[in-house]
C-alpha cells in the first residue's frame, strides 16, 4: 500500500537519498516501495542536535536514511553510553530504540528516540524548575 | 583588569552552560547531603535503575552472542560447503568436457537391400552352326543377317585357291564388321570360332535379336530367328514407366525404361544409368530366376537412406518387382570408448564426493546444506530474529545424476549433463551469495549486541541507584560535555556525508 505525503508549498521531504521539495502548490504524493521517508518537521540538522537525546535523535536518524546503517553505530554507541552513564533511568527507552534498530526498523526507532527527547526535556525541566523554586521559596531556607 | 581575550559567540555560550551545570551541580548535591529530596512523579521507585537488572541484561545479551556466535559458525560452515561444491562441480564439468573432446563412438549404418520379385535372367542372342565349316578353295561362304528386324545385310567371303578355316572367318568377320556398320549396328552381333571349326554369332548385348537367312551349306548355319531378352522382354509392359531413386538424401535420379537413346531396356544400362547415385544395382539369384537388388551402402555416424519411387515399382510383370519405399539401414551400435567410460566413472566418483562434502558440512548439528533451518534470536525478548532457510544441496537435488550405461558415449548425452552442471553452478553461487549476506547481517547484529553489552557492562559498575535531580544535573554536565567534545564534531562531519547535507 502506497504512503500518503502531504506537503506545503516550499515543504522539503526526504526520500531515500534525495530531498524533494515541493515547488508549487500544495501537492499529495503517494509513494511506493521500501525507501527512507523523512518529513521536514521530523529532520534533525546538526545544528539543531544542541542536546545529548537529540543527538542520539540525528544518529538514529543518519543511520535510517544510510545506504550502510552499520557505519553510524560506534557514533550511536558512544551517545547512548553517554546517556546511560547520565540519567540510567532513561535504561527502558534506550532498550526499545536499540530493538528496534535490532529487528531493522529503523523508523520505529525514530519514534522512540523522539520520547527519549521528551523524557530528557522532562528531565533537565525538573532541575531546574526545583531549582527555580528553591530561590523562591523563603520556607526553604528558614531554619531548623 | 579587563582581560584582552575576546571570546566567541559559541565558546561564552558553553562556559555560561557550565557554569550553570555546576551551580545545578551543588545545589543537587546540597540536596542529596541534606536528604531533603524533592518528590514528584519522575521520583517513582520503578523509574530506580539497580546494577543488578543492569548487569543482568549484559549477561542475557551475553548467552544471545553465543547464540549468535554459533550461528554465525552454522554459517561460516555452509558457505565454505558451498565454496568446496562449486570446486567439486567445476571439476565434475571439466571431466564431462574432457569426455566430450574425445572422439565420439559412431553408429554404423548397415548396408540398404531391396530385392524384387521378377525375373531378369537377361539371354543374349546366339547361333552356333550345327557342323564344322566345309573348307573348300574358292567357294563363296554367304548368310543374311537383319537385326532387331531390320532389313537384310548379306555377309560373303569367297575362298582363295588354298582355303583355310581361319581364312573363312577372318573373311566373314570382316564383312559382318562391315555390314553391320552399314546398317547402324556396329559390334552389336560378334562371329568367332565355336567348338571344333564351326562358326558362332552371338548377340552383343541384350538388346539385339538377330535373323539368319539363306546361308550357303558350306557354312553349317541354320536359318532362324535368334533373340535375346533383355529387362522390356522379362517384364512385359515396363516401357515407358520410370523409377527415381535417391541415395542419403542426395540429388534423385530418374530412369526412364524404354529402347529410345536415353532410355534403360538391359540391366547393364541399368547400372550405367545409376552410376553416381549412390545407389548400386545387382541381380540376386533365387533358384532358377534371378531378381533385381537395389543397394546403398553402409554408412558411419549418419543414416543411410534409399528412397524409391516411380511407375517402375510394384510387383509383378510390367514392374521392376521393388516395391516403392523409403528404407533406411539398421543401426549398429559401436564398441564403447574406453577413455570416455573412464571420464563417466569419474564423474560419478566427483558426485558421491558432493554428497559426501554436503554430509560433512554440518556445525554444532546443523547442517544448512542438507535443508536444516537455523533460528538467530536478535534480542534477549526474542522478538527480533531471522530463520535462515536451509537448502539441499546433494547431488540428486542439485540436478546431477550418475551417469549409467554407455551414457557419456554420445555427444548429446555428455551435453545435457553440461547444462544440468551449468544449471547447479548458477543455483550454488546464488544460494553462496544469499548465505554470504545473511552471514553480513548477523555479523553486523553480532557487533551491535556486543556494543550494547559493553555499555550496560561498564555502566552498571557505576551505577547503585539514580536520582531524578541526579540525573536532571547530569544531563546538563552532559550536554555542556558533549558540546565541547569531538562527539558533536564527528556526528556533524557524518550528517554532512549523507543526504543531511541538502538541508544546509
Amino acid at each position: 500500500m502506497a504512503l500518503k505525503v502531504e506537503l506545503k508549498p516550499g515543504e522539503r521531504i526526504i526520500l531515500g537519498e534525495s530531498v524533494v521539495t515541493n515547488a508549487g502548490q500544495r501537492t499529495r504524493l503517494l509513494i511506493e516501495g521500501a525507501v527512507a521517508i523523512l518529513r521536514e518537521k521530523d529532520i534533525m540538522t546538526p545544528e539543531r542536535a544542541d542536546s545529548p537525546a537529540k543527538r542520539v535523535y540525528l544518529a538514529v536518524q543518519l543511520m535510517y536514511t544510510a545506504r550502510v546503517p552499520s557505519i553510524h553505530h560506534d557514533i550511536y554507541f558512544k551517545l547512548i553510553g553517554e546517556f546511560l552513564a547520565a540519567a540510567p533511568s532513561a535504561w527502558p527507552i534506550i532498550e526499545t530504540i536499540n530493538s528496534e534498530i535490532l529487528t531493522g526498523n529503523l523508523y520505529k526507532a525514530l519514534k522512540e528516540a523522539r520520547r527519549l527527547i521528551a523524557y530528557e526535556e522532562e528531565l533537565i525541566a525538573h532541575a531546574k524548575r526545583r531549582a527555580g523554586l528553591r530561590q523562591d521559596r523563603e520556607g526553604d531556607r528558614s531554619a531548623a | 583588569m579587563a582581560s584582552d581575550i575576546v571570546l566567541s559567540a559559541g565558546v561564552r555560550q558553553n562556559l555560561l552552560a557550565l557554569q550553570n551545570t555546576a551551580q545545578l551541580m551543588s545545589v543537587t548535591q546540597h540536596r542529596l547531603a541534606t536528604g531533603k529530596r524533592v518528590n514528584s512523579a519522575l521520583d517513582s521507585p520503578s523509574n530506580f535503575f539497580t546494577s543488578q537488572s543492569l548487569s543482568s541484561r549484559a549477561n542475557d545479551l551475553s548467552a544471545l552472542l553465543d547464540a549468535i556466535s554459533q550461528a554465525q559458525k552454522t554459517l561460516e560452515a555452509a558457505d565454505q560447503g558451498i565454496t568446496s561444491l562449486i570446486k567439486l562441480v567445476e571439476s565434475a564439468k571439466s571431466v564431462a568436457k574432457q569426455a566430450r573432446q574425445i572422439a565420439e563412438p559412431q553408429v554404423t549404418y548397415g548396408t540398404i537391400d531391396t530385392t524384387g520379385d521378377v525375373d531378369f535372367s537377361e539371354t543374349l542372342a546366339t547361333h552356333t552352326g550345327t557342323a564344322n565349316v566345309t573348307v573348300a578353295n574358292n567357294t563363296a561362304y554367304s548368310f543374311d543377317i537383319s537385326i532387331n528386324g531390320g532389313p537384310p545385310r548379306t555377309v560373303t567371303y569367297t575362298s582363295d585357291a588354298d582355303a583355310t578355316y581361319s581364312e573363312i572367318l577372318a573373311g566373314l568377320q570382316a564383312s559382318l564388321a562391315t555390314e553391320l556398320a552399314a546398317a547402324g549396328y556396329a559390334g552389336r552381333v560378334t562371329l568367332s570360332q565355336g567348338p571344333g571349326t564351326t562358326l558362332k554369332l552371338d548377340a552383343a548385348d541384350t538388346d539385339v535379336d538377330f535373323t539368319i537367312a539363306n546361308a550357303s551349306a558350306e557354312t553349317n548355319l541354320v536359318d532362324g530367328a535368334y533373340t535375346s531378352s533383355n529387362l522390356l522382354d522379362l517384364s512385359p509392359g515396363l516401357a515407358g514407366k520410370f523409377i527415381t531413386v535417391q541415395a542419403n538424401g542426395g540429388t534423385p535420379k530418374t530412369i526412364i525404361f524404354g529402347n529410345a537413346g536415353d532410355q534403360v531396356s538391359t540391366f547393364a544400362e541399368l547400372q550405367a544409368a545409376l552410376a553416381g547415385t549412390g545407389v548400386t544395382a545387382a541381380l540376386t539369384p533365387n533358384g532358377a530366376a534371378k531378381n533385381l537388388t537395389l543397394s546403398v551402402a553402409s554408412t558411419t555416424g549418419t543414416q543411410n537412406a534409399l528412397v524409391l519411387s516411380g511407375t517402375a515399382l510394384g510387383s509383378g510383370a510390367g514392374t521392376l518387382g521393388i516395391a516403392a519405399a523409403t528404407l533406411n539401414g539398421a543401426p549398429i551400435a559401436p564398441t564403447p570408448d574406453p577413455t570416455r567410460a573412464n571420464y563417466q566413472s569419474q564423474y560419478n566418483e566427483i558426485l558421491t564426493q558432493i554428497d559426501a562434502l554436503t554430509k560433512d558440512s554440518v556445525y554444532n548439528g546443523i547442517n544448512l546444506l542438507a535443508g536444516d533451518q537455523l533460528k538467530v534470536v536478535f534480542n534477549e525478548r526474542g522478538t527480533s530474529s531471522i530463520t535462515i532457510m536451509g537448502v539441499k544441496f546433494d547431488s540428486i537435488n542439485l540436478g546431477l545424476n550418475q551417469i549409467t550405461g554407455t551414457g557419456f558415449q554420445a555427444n548429446v548425452n555428455i551435453d545435457a549433463t553440461l547444462e544440468q552442471i551449468d544449471a547447479a553452478l548458477v543455483t550454488l553461487r546464488t544460494q553462496a551469495s544469499n548465505f554470504g549476506a545473511t552471514l553480513t547481517t548477523v555479523q553486523t547484529r553480532q557487533d551491535f549486541i556486543r556494543n550494547l553489552t559493553i555499555i550496560l557492562r561498564s555502566g552498571s559498575d557505576e551505577l547503585v541507584l539514580a536520582d531524578t535531580n541526579e540525573e536532571g544535573a547530569n544531563m546538563l554536565a552532559l550536554q555542556t560535555r558533549q558540546q565541547l567534545s569531538t562527539t558533536a564534531l564527528s556526528l556533524s562531519a557524518q550528517a554532512d556525508q549523507a543526504v543531511l547535507r541538502l538541508f544546509g
